[in-house]
C-alpha cells in the first residue's frame, strides 16, 4: 500500500482536468454562457478589494481627458474668458477705489487735529492737474473737475499736497478748476505763524512769531518780524488765517529759508518763506472741499 | 499547503491585477501593466509539491480566465482555458528546473515571472488559434508586432513587480507550509 495514494489520485485527476479545460476552451461561445454566473461568484471576494483599489487608482492617477472629442469646450472657454475679464475689470475698479481711499486716508491722517475736530470737517477730493504754465512758477494751475466732485468744491478751498498748502481754489468752472498757488501775487496777505520744525527737540517757544506773509510774485513769500524773535532757518510757517477755511489752520505754507535785516528798520527782520511743495511738481493735489455735496 | 493563505493571496493578486495595477500602468507605451498573478504562480510552482502546484496553477488560471477583461466572448461569457492552461504549462516548466535554481532568491522569482508571462501568453495564443480552427468558432484576429512588443513589456514590468512581491512572498513562506510528500526539505535552497 502506497503512502502517497492521495497524490496518485490527484495525478490522475490532473490530466482529466486539463483535458476538460481544453475541451472548454474549444467550446463555442453560446455553450459558455454559464461562465458569466461562475465569474460573478468568483468575483464576490475580489470585488470589494478591487473596488477600493480602483478608487485609490483613480485618486492617484486620474483619467486623462480626451482632447479630440467634440465638446462645448470652446464656448465654455469663451464664457470663462468673458467672465474673467468682467471680474478683472471689477477688481481693478475696486483696486483703484481702494487706492483712492487709501490716499484720502493718508491725507486725513496728515491733517492737523484741528482740521478734523472742526464741526464741518473737509471733504477730501483728489484732483488731477490738467494744465500748468511751465514758464511761470506762480501761475494758476488747471485741475480736472469730475462730475461728482463739482458740488463739493467751492472757491477759496485749500489745495494741499501732504501737509503742505499749495494754493486755493480760484474758480470752479463747468469742466475745470483753477488753482491759485499760495505764492501767487493775487493771493494777497496771509496770516501765519512760525513754529519750530522739531518742537520736541527744540527748547524754543512753540510759537515763535505771528507774521503776515506777502507773496513776492516769484514763488516765495516774505514777512517782517520783530528782530527779537528767535526765528531760525528751516522753521515751519503754518497757516493761521481766519480768512482761509478753518480746516487749513495748522497746515504748512513753507519753511523759512532766509532771514535778513532791514536797513530802514533795524528792529525788524525780513524772513523769506519757501513752499516745500508746489502743485505743479505733482500730478494730483488734494482739495479740502467745503461744499455740501455728498461723496458718491 | 495552507489553503487559507493561498485564498487570501489569490484574492489579493486578482484584486491587484484588476484594479491596483492601473496605478503602475505605463500609458505612454500602450498601457503596459504589471501582473501579480504570474508572480504568485511562480512562487507556488517553486515551492509547492508538484501535483499541488499543478492544481493550484490550474485553479488560479480559471480565476484569471473568469476575471473581467480576460477571454470575454460576449453576453458575459468567459473563455475558460487560456490562462489556466498557460499557468499549467508555466508550472510544468518551472518544476523541471526548480531543483537546479536558487529558489529563495528574489531574482529567481523575478526571472521566472518574466518567463511565466511569456509562456502563458504563448499558450494563450496557441489555444486561441486552435480554437479559431474549429468550424463553430470565428477565426482569431489581432496580434502583430505591437502586441508582441507589448507582451515583452508586460513581462519585464511583471518581473520588476516580482522583486518586491517576491520579497513579500518569501518573507511569508513559513505561513504557506509547503511540504514535500516525503517531508524532506532538502530541495529547498
Amino acid at each position: 500500500m502506497s503512502n502517497y495514494g492521495t497524490f496518485r489520485k490527484r495525478a490522475k485527476a490532473l490530466p482529466i482536468a486539463i483535458v476538460i479545460t481544453i475541451f472548454f476552451a474549444m467550446f463555442p461561445a453560446s455553450w459558455l454562457s454559464w461562465t458569466s454566473d461562475l465569474s460573478d461568484l468568483v468575483r464576490v471576494p475580489v470585488t470589494p478589494i478591487s473596488h477600493v483599489g480602483l478608487m485609490i487608482k483613480s485618486w492617484v492617477r486620474p483619467a486623462i481627458e480626451p482632447s479630440d472629442l467634440p465638446t462645448d469646450e470652446q464656448e465654455r472657454q469663451e464664457l470663462a474668458v468673458a467672465e474673467r475679464d468682467h471680474y478683472r475689470q471689477l477688481y481693478h475698479a475696486q483696486m483703484l477705489r481702494a487706492t483712492e481711499l487709501a490716499d484720502q486716508l493718508r491725507t486725513l491722517q496728515l491733517l492737523p487735529k484741528t482740521a478734523l475736530r472742526n464741526p464741518t470737517p473737509p471733504l477730501v477730493v483728489s484732483l488731477d492737474l490738467t494744465g500748468i504754465n511751465p514758464n511761470d512758477d506762480t501761475s494758476t494751475i488747471e485741475l480736472k473737475l469730475s462730475r461728482h466732485t463739482s458740488e463739493r468744491i467751492l472757491e477759496g478751498d485749500i489745495a494741499i499736497v501732504g501737509r503742505d498748502i499749495v494754493g486755493r481754489i480760484a474758480r470752479v468752472g463747468m469742466t475745470r478748476v483753477e488753482l491759485l498757488p499760495a505764492t501767487h501775487i493775487e493771493s494777497g496777505f496771509i496770516r501765519a505763524g512760525i513754529v519750530p520744525s522739531h518742537p520736541l527737540k527744540d527748547n524754543r517757544a512753540p510759537l515763535l512769531a505771528e507774521v503776515l506773509l506777502q507773496p513776492t510774485g516769484d514763488g516765495y513769500l516774505t514777512a517782517e518780524i520783530s528782530s527779537d524773535r528767535d526765528v531760525q532757518e528751516y522753521d515751519l510757517v503754518v497757516l493761521d488765517d481766519s480768512n482761509w477755511p478753518v480746516s487749513g489752520n495748522g497746515l504748512v505754507l513753507g519753511i523759512v529759508t532766509n532771514i535778513s535785516s532791514l536797513d530802514e528798520a533795524p528792529l525788524r527782520k525780513v524772513v523769506k518763506v519757501t513752499p516745500r511743495q508746489r502743485a505743479r511738481e505733482h500730478a494730483r493735489v488734494v482739495v479740502l472741499g467745503t461744499g455740501e455735496g455728498e461723496e458718491e | 499547503m495552507n489553503v487559507i493563505v493561498l485564498i487570501i493571496a489569490s484574492v489579493l493578486a486578482l484584486a491587484f491585477d484588476s484594479s491596483f495595477a492601473g496605478i503602475f500602468t505605463l500609458r505612454s507605451t500602450g498601457s503596459i501593466s504589471p501582473q501579480a498573478m504570474p508572480c504568485l504562480v511562480v512562487f507556488i510552482a517553486l515551492f509547492a509539491p508538484e501535483t499541488t502546484a499543478f492544481f493550484v496553477a490550474l485553479c488560479l488560471g480559471f480565476l484569471v480566465d473568469l476575471s473581467p477583461g480576460h477571454g470575454q466572448l460576449g453576453d458575459g461569457a468567459h473563455l475558460i482555458g487560456p490562462n489556466a492552461l498557460g499557468f499549467v504549462i508555466t508550472t510544468l516548466l518551472i518544476l523541471k528546473v526548480r531543483n537546479v535554481v536558487f529558489r529563495r532568491r528574489i531574482m529567481t522569482i523575478a526571472f521566472f515571472a518574466v518567463g511565466a508571462v511569456v509562456v502563458t501568453a504563448a499558450v494563450q495564443a496557441f489555444v486561441l488559434i486552435t480554437r479559431g480552427f474549429m468550424p463553430w468558432n470565428p477565426p482569431v484576429v489581432g496580434g502583430g508586432f505591437g502586441e508582441f512588443a507589448k507582451l515583452f513589456g508586460t513581462a519585464i514590468y511583471t518581473g520588476l513587480l516580482a522583486v518586491p512581491l517576491g520579497w513579500c512572498l518569501l518573507a511569508t513562506i513559513g505561513m504557506w507550509k509547503f511540504h514535500s510528500p516525503s517531508g524532506r526539505k532538502a530541495t529547498w535552497r
